[in-house]
C-alpha cells in the first residue's frame, strides 16, 4: 500500500475494521512512520472525544407523547385508502381517458358519413382542434382524404 | 388490517398494548439519543424518535415477541431525519440554547473499541456542548456516521445497513469526519490535556 493508501486505512485500523492483513499492512508501516502514529493518535483522541458524549436524558413526557401521537387521526388518512379502492379508482380513470375519445370518434365519424367529409371538415374541425378528447387520428384522416378529393385522387379505401 | 395503521389504544388487546409499552420502555432512551446526537436539540429528537414508535404500534402484529428491535429501531430513526433533512434542508444548526440534560454518565454505554474504556467519563455540560455544536456542523451524512460509529458504538457492517450504503463508504465518510472533527475538536483537546 502506498502512504498515501495507508492514511486513508487509518480510522478503520483504530477501529479494529481492517481485513487481518491490511492490519498487519498498517501496523507494520506505523512502525516505521512517526507522521502516521501521530496521525492516529490524534483520530483516536477524537473518536474517545466524541465517545465521552454523555447519554442525554429522555424527557420525562416521551411514553405520554408516544401514545398522544398513536392517538391523533392522521391527517394524510386518504393515503391509507385500501389498496383495491386505489387500484378501482385508478381503472376507473384509465377507462374514462380511453372511451371518451372512442365515443366521440365513433360520433364524429358517423356525422361526417352523413354531411360529407368536405362539409364536416369546414363545420366541425376548427372547433375539434380545442377540443381535448377528439378523436385527432379520425380528423386527420379525414382531413387528407379532402384533401386527396382536391386533388382530383381517390381517397383510401374508396376502391 | 385496517386497525394495524393509525388505530389507537383499543385496536389491540391489553396484552399487545403492554407489550407496546415495555418496548417503549426498553428502547425509547437509546432511540431518544441517536435522534438527540444526530438532530442537536430536544424537539426535533423528541418528534424524531416518538414517530419511530408510532412505526413500532402499527407494525406491532408482525413483530415477533422477543425479537431484537434494536436494529429495526435505528434504520426507522435514521431513515425519519434523513426525510426530515429532506423536508427542511435548514434544520436548526445552532446548537442547544441550554446545556444538554445528561443522566451524568450513570448508564456506561457498552462499546465496541476497548481503547475508549481509558477516558469513558462523560464530558461536563460545556465541553458536551462544544462536541456537539462540532458534529452539527458536519454534513448529515458525516454526522450520522460519527453518531452511530463514536457515539453509539456501532460496527461499520451494522452503519452500512442501517444508512443502506456500502461499507466503503461508511469508512471513508468516518475517516474524512474524524478529520474534521479533529480540527474542530483540537482547541477542546487542548484544554483537556492541560485540566
Amino acid at each position: 500500500m502506498s502512504t498515501h493508501r495507508i492514511e486513508r486505512q487509518l480510522s478503520a485500523y483504530l477501529d479494529g475494521e481492517l481485513a487481518a492483513e491490511d492490519a498487519a499492512e498498517v501496523r507494520a508501516h506505523l512502525a516505521g512512520c512517526e507522521s502516521c502514529r501521530a496521525e492516529v493518535e490524534s483520530l483516536r483522541a477524537t473518536k474517545t472525544l466524541v465517545g465521552r458524549l454523555a447519554q442525554p436524558s429522555l424527557p420525562a413526557d416521551f411514553a405520554a407523547g408516544v401514545w398522544s401521537r398513536i392517538e391523533r387521526p392522521s391527517p394524510r388518512r386518504w393515503f391509507w385508502w385500501p389498496r383495491p379502492a386505489m387500484a378501482m379508482a385508478a381503472v376507473a380513470l384509465a377507462v374514462i381517458l380511453v372511451a371518451v375519445p372512442l365515443v366521440r370518434g365513433h360520433l364524429d365519424r358517423l356525422r361526417a358519413a352523413e354531411v360529407g367529409p368536405d362539409l364536416f371538415l369546414r363545420a366541425y374541425a376548427p372547433a375539434a382542434a380545442a377540443d381535448p378528447f377528439v378523436d385527432r387520428a379520425f380528423i386527420t384522416l379525414v382531413s387528407t382524404d379532402a384533401g386527396l378529393r382536391l386533388l382530383g385522387e381517390e381517397p383510401r379505401g374508396s376502391r | 388490517m385496517a386497525q394495524s395503521r393509525g388505530g389507537g389504544r383499543d385496536s389491540y388487546t391489553p396484552d399487545e398494548v403492554a407489550r407496546f409499552e415495555e418496548l417503549v420502555a426498553r428502547y425509547s432512551r437509546h432511540v431518544y439519543a441517536i435522534a438527540y446526537r444526530m438532530a442537536g436539540n430536544e424537539a426535533d429528537a423528541k418528534d424524531l424518535s416518538q414517530e419511530a414508535f408510532v412505526r413500532v404500534w402499527r407494525a406491532l402484529r408482525r413483530i415477533e415477541p422477543g425479537a431484537p428491535l434494536e436494529g429495526w429501531l435505528r434504520r426507522i430513526v435514521t431513515n425519519l431525519y434523513i426525510d426530515l433533512l429532506r423536508r427542511r434542508p435548514k434544520v436548526r444548526l445552532e446548537s442547544l440554547d441550554e446545556p444538554v440534560a445528561t443522566d451524568s454518565g450513570e448508564m456506561p454505554r457498552e462499546r465496541s473499541d476497548p481503547n475508549v474504556d481509558v477516558e469513558r467519563k462523560v464530558l461536563d455540560a460545556g465541553m458536551d456542548r462544544r462536541v456537539q455544536q462540532a458534529l452539527l456542523e458536519l454534513s448529515a451524512d458525516l454526522r450520522m456516521v460519527v453518531v452511530l460509529a463514536d457515539v453509539e458504538g456501532y460496527a461499520y457492517e451494522e452503519i452500512a445497513s442501517v444508512m443502506g450504503v456500502p461499507i466503503g463508504t461508511v469508512k471513508s465518510r468516518l475517516h474524512r469526519a474524524r478529520r474534521t472533527m479533529r480540527e474542530r475538536l483540537a482547541p477542546i483537546r487542548q484544554e483537556l490535556r492541560q485540566s
